[in-house]
């Protein structure tokens, strides 16, 4: 077969997609489901976000990670009711993951379920400058806020943590995961 | 709380997550794929969209030349008759240029612009010796190739719009080419969009979606972003189809003081508004609500994602909704209804096979007779759990046992997941396994629901 000469318009040719998604994503999910704290809409946030990052693939600059990140943390704070033929509406609070815990405290345990109870933002600012080690500045860049924003967020999902029945003094007892009131249903777990 | 026990449990819990991220491209994909099906966007009357570049073409003329000229889409190509028209998922084509490779030759290769409205391509060969085959395959986004087993112009693919102006880069083989063998493609541009529906000159609500009937559009003009109107209720079995676009803040949709859905607006329009429409499984009207009912329908701009009244402004931002009977026959599967005839890659298809497990079984098994017309294949599986288990479409094209995994899935919350769909090709004759890997329990339902193509 022969080839025409070039034409020189622009073709979307984009073999590092897959090699990011490979080799890149899994980091991602994990972020993922700190954020929503189940695994099944963890891998849906990453799927939505990397769809939508691939749209925007040729103009990203070399390091797509942050990029996608910002996609994937920003779809996460503004998803609220998913449309899609046949997905079915929930009223119900997601599954929080899987309950195989083995040795870890009870204090994390209860930690992590006071997490589950944060506001989305405060949530989001938490998972960016406590597991991904990002500066205020990055991780206002990341929610698109000023830094006094993610100040103030941390400072507030912080206090929250303090406070959160979970995680009263040791000196007191703890209620435990089935003998604690359920926890109330946040304005975003109810209407996703 | 000390910050230490903040940081080591975020690490634990990410720790916990095992992941296989090869397995995540196909779905990736298949997002994208679909979410460019959905930007069928555009503006009717755009100015025509080049082909730009061919191998091995004998019609150079056709090249580079913009608006197309009727000697760029001649009449025959490899010795066929090319259909001046076609129809697509509820739009008119018409043919706008044509390529095809020199005598002798088993493959073309074409570059064929998309931009703000969909396209479609047909292919052919010369050749009618043998039974053919000849392959289509979209190399830019890496779909499985279109296979058809009649020389002719028989088929088309579907060029979704949207995601900015590319370039789809097809590639078109034959099996075996003997020495005066031709393929030739031929590219179709869609026309008078408009006459489909009723719109507003970027959007339109077709008339018929399927079987069900545009029963009211309301477009808003540019800058309106409080929608309001009132109906009264000749049925509360509706199907819904919100648009908006030409912003990228959140919008909301309220029925009789009842919010239903608040969701991000899209900076770019759809053309087809109406492919879409959803209908909340009925939990559309505050109780109490009935036929004969005059209720307030609001669409507004909002200046967040919260369900707020205030109200955002945006000089280009536009608010729409269709409104269309419900009437679509529908299947139990697996306990969970599926519609019979469903949209999918610009074609209609019709359920005829509808396959289920027992409950509580992981697996799914269903073996495809060969045909001579594409199938597609749509699955759901409910009752699984949402902290572990993943459902798997495995699809062998040959029948062997050990298939490709052609979509991974996270069960959803709510037990119920749905996968996109699968298109088997014509001569093929695959075996398609659905499971669940992670444990099942003894609710869990697994179905196939296997369509014939319509048009």
């Amino acid at each position: 077969m022969e080839k025409a000469p070039a034409s020189g318009a622009p073709t979307w040719v984009r073999p590092d997609f897959e090699e990011f998604v490979a080799a890149r994503s899994s980091r991602l999910l994990r972020t993922a489901y700190l954020l929503t704290h189940d695994r099944g809409l963890a891998e849906d946030l990453v799927q939505t976000a990397l769809s939508k990052a691939w749209f925007a693939w040729g103009r990203v600059d070399n390091d797509p990670e942050p990029y996608v990140r910002r996609i994937l943390v920003n779809t996460y704070a503004s998803w609220w009711r998913r449309r899609w033929n046949g997905e079915e509406p929930t009223d119900a609070l997601p599954d929080t993951g899987s309950s195989g815990h083995d040795e870890s405290s009870a204090a994390r345990h209860d930690l992590w379920d006071a997490m589950a109870r944060l506001p989305k933002r405060q949530r989001a600012v938490v998972v960016l400058r406590y597991f991904e080690d990002l500066s205020e500045a990055q991780a206002a860049e990341v929610l698109g806020c000023s830094v006094g924003t993610v100040k103030s967020q941390t400072s507030r999902a912080l206090a929250k943590l303090r406070i959160d029945p979970a995680l009263e003094p040791t000196d007191r007892p703890t209620a435990g995961p089935t003998d604690r009131p359920a926890a109330p249903a946040t304005p975003e777990g109810t209407t996703r | 709380m000390r910050l230490e026990d903040l940081r080591s449990t975020l690490d634990e819990h990410a720790g916990r997550i095992q992941d296989a991220p090869q397995a995540r491209i196909a779905p990736v994909r298949r997002r994208v794929a679909a979410a460019r099906r959905r930007r069928a966007a555009g503006v009717a009357g755009a100015a025509a969209l080049a082909v730009v570049a061919a191998a091995a073409v004998a019609l150079p003329h056709a090249l580079d030349r913009s608006p197309v000229q009727p000697a760029d889409a001649p009449s025959t190509l490899a010795g066929r008759e090319v259909p001046r028209t076609q129809t697509a998922a509820g739009f008119d084509y018409r043919y706008t240029r044509g390529f095809q490779s020199r005598a002798g030759t088993s493959s073309l290769e074409v570059g064929v612009r998309v931009g703000d409205t969909p396209r479609l391509v047909m292919w052919a060969s010369s050749d009618t010796s043998t039974r053919t085959v000849v392959r289509l395959r979209d190399r830019t986004s890496g779909d499985a190739p279109e296979i058809s087993t009649a020389s002719g112009f028989s088929r088309y693919a579907y060029l979704p719009a949207g995601g900015g102006s590319r370039t789809e880069r097809l590639r078109l083989t034959q099996s075996t080419a003997g020495a005066g063998t031709r393929l030739a493609v031929a590219v179709y541009d869609i026309d008078a969009p408009m006459r489909a529906g009723q719109g507003n000159g970027t959007i339109v609500y077709r008339d018929r979606v399927l079987g069900d009937s545009l029963v009211r559009s309301v477009i808003g003009d540019p800058g309106q972003t409080d929608l309001r109107f009132r109906m009264k209720l000749t049925s509360l079995d509706l199907a819904w189809a919100d648009t908006c676009y030409g912003s990228s803040r959140w919008y909301s949709l309220t029925v009789a003081g009842r919010p239903v859905l608040g969701t991000d607006c899209s900076p770019q329009p759809e053309l087809d508004a109406g492919a879409h429409p959803a209908t909340f499984d009925g939990s559309v009207f505050p109780a109490g609500v009935r036929v004969g009912d005059t209720v307030t329908v609001r669409l507004h701009l909002s200046p967040d994602s919260g369900h707020t009244r205030s109200l955002a402004q945006d000089p280009d931002a536009v608010l729409a909704l269709g409104l269309y009977t419900h009437r679509a026959a529908t299947h139990q599967v697996a306990g969970v209804p599926m519609p019979d005839a469903v949209e999918d890659s610009g074609h209609q298809w019709l359920a005829h096979e509808w396959l289920q497990s027992d409950p509580g079984r992981a697996s799914l098994r269903a073996e495809l007779s060969p045909s001579d017309r594409p199938r597609l294949v749509r699955w759901v599986a409910a009752g699984t759990s949402s902290s572990g288990d993943v459902v798997l479409l495995r699809v062998s094209p040959d029948g062997s046992d050990r298939g490709t995994i052609v979509e991974q899935n996270e069960s959803a919350v709510g037990g119920i997941s749905y996968g996109s769909s699968y298109v088997v090709q014509p001569g093929q004759s695959p075996v398609v396994t659905l499971e669940v890997t992670g444990g099942s329990t003894s609710g869990t339902r697994l179905g196939l629901v296997v369509s014939d193509l319509v048009h």
